[in-house]
């Protein structure tokens, strides 16, 4: 089970201490698919932060089993990241160099898995997201969607045990965004990873399992 | 190790552009580099040879006390002695091979007259037969040389000494010195060559004859040194060591290096030394701050990879190793550019004859510079060049990887959720600029959700079209997002007529019908208004209820232009911007207008080129899946007209 335990994290701006997140506990179980909804500035992304690693809370502290992952140095916290955890994110970066199917299989490299495996376990999920014929292509001629199914595939590769997309389907159109939701919610269910997803979209909340709403940094409810 | 070295490789094959021009700005140093150093050394090797071959020999034997004495002549050797160590070394296994003459000399000074003027000289005298090897820079300028000394009775003159006494080859002249034993004695000596020996104070005073006739005219048999002239220079310090071990440690005639010897070489080489040493610091300096602000430059442009990254997982060490193996690898292919420019550069200047110089101080020939690049030049330009390129690629890298994700990747889209928080920091009016400027990007961020978007495939390139709706005057706008910042593109129409720019233009999308150009907008500020990622704060002021904060533009951030003034209002809204070129001149105005939390127009003003100014209304309708809502005739017109016109 991934856990947050009462995590806060406030932002210094130079005299002024902003609180993003204040107390939120939460827990995410494999297979379970949460929403973070709320309005801007609620702390959805700052949640997702905390919860990723990205950043440190504050105050409190985030658990995966036994293991207290937020008193993990920067390395360790960094290859936990590689290993266990994925993103999928609003603009849907890519490392331009790097064709699609590269891109797919880089987290997988990075986690020690041989190349011949790595290669065969993108072109899978390359596959499964359907843009398996644009492994090859500069990433850069994609769509949006279509790279942000290549980042789908990406944050699948190493069978992590949260999936975390932070706004994935703001910078696409309905339909689009609509068919990039149903791989999400399909592949991480079929993966076997909690799925937690931040967003605006009320189409989001309307597919998922459980809802965390935030507002002003504080959970208002977990349904 | 592996991964690493294949992204970067990979990165490196991938993006030609930025490899060809890192790989140029490389090589251009080593070979600038190179080249300056061959400079150097072809200097100082000319000066070596210069008295090396130019009668001083590459060793001297004399007596150890002749070389510093204030009195020399009292520290003379029998010339019997002198010659039982050159039959000696000349017999030696050792020393032999690498001898290619020996002869004496006896020095003496006096004064020469022709009966109506006369000069004080400062003669030698040598044995002919060895100085067409001991002297072959010596070479006169009329009559014959050292080496062609035929009479017993020859002289050959500086060219300066001839002038003065006025005489010529033929012309018979008075030496008259003091003898060893302290009478003066007089003989007179034929003119037989005139000669120049480069040094302006030589050919004053230069008089050279036979050996013999330099003893007899100084009743003496005492010489002063045995001068040994070899195949290579650089064979001088292993000749000194044997010859030292041929005369033995006990002999007062030990042998002495060129280089301890020639006073001018050393004093010369001291005065280059600095100097060159100088120039070769500057020249590193902006060698090293020319590469590291290359290579740190495409180090800041892909901050977000480099977030990216480490999003996914890689330790900071994992990052700063791939931009280091990157480094590498462009250092090294840069090294083997700049040296191989490097040999093309020194080939075609020695084909040309090499470089002509003016004479060395003191000195009354000139001579053609080449380079000589030898292997100590390549251990100090390569390593240096490849350690600043690590260095320039591992410091930048390290610094982007430093620091919460969060920010990193705020152009990421994950994030920030400071906006509305800022804002409400900012009801106090010593709020920061920072604070301003975070509360600022969270109002004016695009609505994403009002874009509508399609494909719109040019030449096969897939351009995902957001149809944003911005209303400039009557004109309409589209922009594309999925391109990488730099090669989004706009559609502008208007009735029948219809415009299309890139966004590597200058950075900036030009709208406008035909001619004058109205507007001029940065698609960057369209697509992402940014401030923090565009600007960065220097100074902040309060005055008349508006918080006025000074930015200056990021490096290689999407600014298009040098600097700005933004003016907030009470509640931290954005009001105003005042936007300046490199020069400080005012280039733009851009006011917006705000009902409540929301922006109703923005209006922009260019003083400087247009004189009126245009107003942006932005606009939000809906798009459903598939459906338009607004232009989307006109949109698929100005797409096929783009197509079909490309």
């Amino acid at each position: 089970m991934y856990k947050l335990e009462a995590v806060s994290r406030i932002w210094q701006l130079d005299a002024y201490a902003v609180p993003a997140l204040v107390e939120v506990s939460a827990c995410f179980a494999p297979g379970e698919n949460i929403a973070v909804v709320g309005p801007s500035g609620s702390g959805k992304s700052t949640l997702l932060q905390v919860a990723a690693l990205l950043d440190p809370p504050s105050a409190g502290a985030v658990w995966w089993e036994d293991q207290e992952l937020s008193a993990l140095d920067d390395d360790a916290r960094s290859r936990f990241r590689c290993r266990k955890l994925g993103f999928v994110h609003q603009t849907y970066p890519m490392v331009g160099t790097l064709t699609p199917l590269e891109n797919a299989m880089l987290p997988a490299l990075w986690a020690g898995v041989p190349r011949r495996d790595a290669r065969s376990r993108a072109l899978e999920l390359l596959s499964r997201v359907g843009v398996v014929a644009l492994a090859d292509r500069d990433v850069r001629t994609l769509s949006g969607g279509e790279r942000q199914r290549v980042a789908i595939a990406r944050a699948l590769v190493n069978q992590p045990i949260v999936v975390f997309a932070d706004e994935p389907t703001a910078a696409l159109d309905s339909a689009t965004g609509d068919r990039v939701l149903d791989l999400l919610f399909e592949l991480g269910c079929e993966e076997g990873a909690a799925l937690v997803v931040a967003s605006h979209d009320p189409a989001v909340a309307g597919r998922a399992q459980r809802l965390i709403r935030l507002d002003g940094g504080r959970r208002l409810e977990d349904t | 190790m592996l991964h690493s070295l294949w992204l970067a490789a990979t990165g490196l094959r991938r993006s030609p552009r930025r490899t060809l021009l890192t790989v140029g700005a490389l090589a251009n140093a080593v070979c600038g580099a190179l080249l300056f150093y061959g400079f150097t050394r072809h200097t100082y090797w000319g000066l070596a040879e210069l008295f090396a071959r130019g009668g001083g020999g590459h060793v001297q034997l004399a007596d150890m006390r002749w070389f510093d004495a204030p009195a020399p002549e009292d520290y003379r050797t029998e010339l019997s002695r002198l010659e039982l160590v050159r039959s000696q070394l000349l017999a030696d296994p050792e020393i032999a091979p690498l001898v290619k003459a020996a002869g004496i000399r006896r020095q003496l000074t006096g004064m020469i007259t022709t009966g109506t003027s006369s000069g004080v000289f400062l003669g030698v005298g040598t044995e002919p037969e060895n100085e067409a090897e001991l002297a072959p820079l010596l070479v006169p300028d009329d009559g014959w040389s050292l080496a062609e000394l035929d009479g017993e009775q020859d002289v050959v003159l500086g060219v300066v000494l001839a002038a003065r006494l006025g005489v010529q080859p033929g012309d018979i002249v008075t030496a008259l010195v003091t003898t060893d034993s302290g009478l003066t004695n007089a003989m007179d000596l034929e003119v037989a060559g005139v000669i120049t020996t480069g040094s302006i104070e030589r050919d004053r005073t230069w008089a050279s004859m036979p050996l013999d006739t330099a003893l007899s005219l100084v009743d003496s048999t005492q010489a002063d040194l045995l001068v040994v002239a070899l195949h290579d220079t650089a064979d001088t310090e292993r000749a000194q060591a044997a010859l030292r071990r041929l005369v033995g440690e006990s002999s007062r005639v030990q042998p002495s290096p060129w280089f301890e010897r020639a006073s001018y070489y050393t004093a010369v080489r001291a005065l280059y030394d600095r100097i060159f040493g100088i120039f070769e610091l500057l020249m590193v300096l902006v060698v090293v701050l020319s590469l590291s602000q290359a290579v740190a430059a495409v180090v800041a442009e892909r901050r977000q990879e480099i977030a990216l990254l480490r999003v996914m997982g890689l330790t900071r060490r994992a990052v700063v190793g791939l931009f280091v193996a990157e480094g590498a690898l462009l250092g090294l292919i840069g090294c083997g550019v700049g040296v191989v420019l490097a040999w093309v550069v020194g080939f075609i200047v020695q084909q040309a004859g090499g470089i002509p110089m003016p004479p060395p101080p003191g000195f009354t020939e000139g001579y053609a510079a080449w380079f000589v690049f030898d292997a100590l030049g390549y251990a100090i330009v390569l390593p240096a060049t490849l350690l600043a390129t690590v260095v320039a690629s591992a410091v930048p890298a390290w610094r982007a990887s430093r620091g919460a994700l969060s920010r990193s990747l705020a152009g990421l889209g994950i994030l920030l959720a400071l906006g509305l928080s800022a804002r409400q920091a900012m009801a106090d009016p010593l709020a920061d600029a920072t604070a301003l400027m975070a509360g600022a990007d969270a109002q004016r961020a695009v609505p994403t959700d009002q874009l509508c978007q399609v494909d719109l495939i040019i030449e096969d390139v897939v351009n995902s079209v957001s149809w944003r709706l911005l209303l400039q005057g009557e004109h309409t706008l589209a922009v594309t997002t999925s391109p990488p910042p730099g090669k989004r593109q706009a559609v502008l129409r208007q009735g029948s007529q219809t415009w299309f720019q890139t966004e590597a233009m200058g950075r900036a999308l030009r709208v406008g019908l035909g001619q004058p150009v109205q507007a001029r907008v940065a698609m960057a500020e369209l697509l992402a208004p940014r401030l923090l990622e565009t600007w960065a704060p220097t100074t902040m002021h309060q005055s008349d209820g508006l918080h006025t904060v000074g930015v200056v533009a990021i490096a290689g951030g999407p600014a298009a232009y040098a600097s700005a003034e933004l003016d907030f209002g009470p509640t931290g809204l954005l009001v105003q911007a005042r936007f300046h070129g490199k020069s400080g001149a005012l280039v733009r105005v851009a006011r917006w207008t705000w009902e409540g939390e929301t922006m109703t127009t923005m209006e922009i003003s260019d003083p400087r080129r247009f004189g009126g100014s245009t107003q942006i209304r932005s606009s939000t309708p809906r798009c459903e899946p598939g459906v338009w809502v607004a232009s989307q005739d006109d949109f698929l017109a100005v797409a096929m007209e783009l197509a079909e016109s490309r």
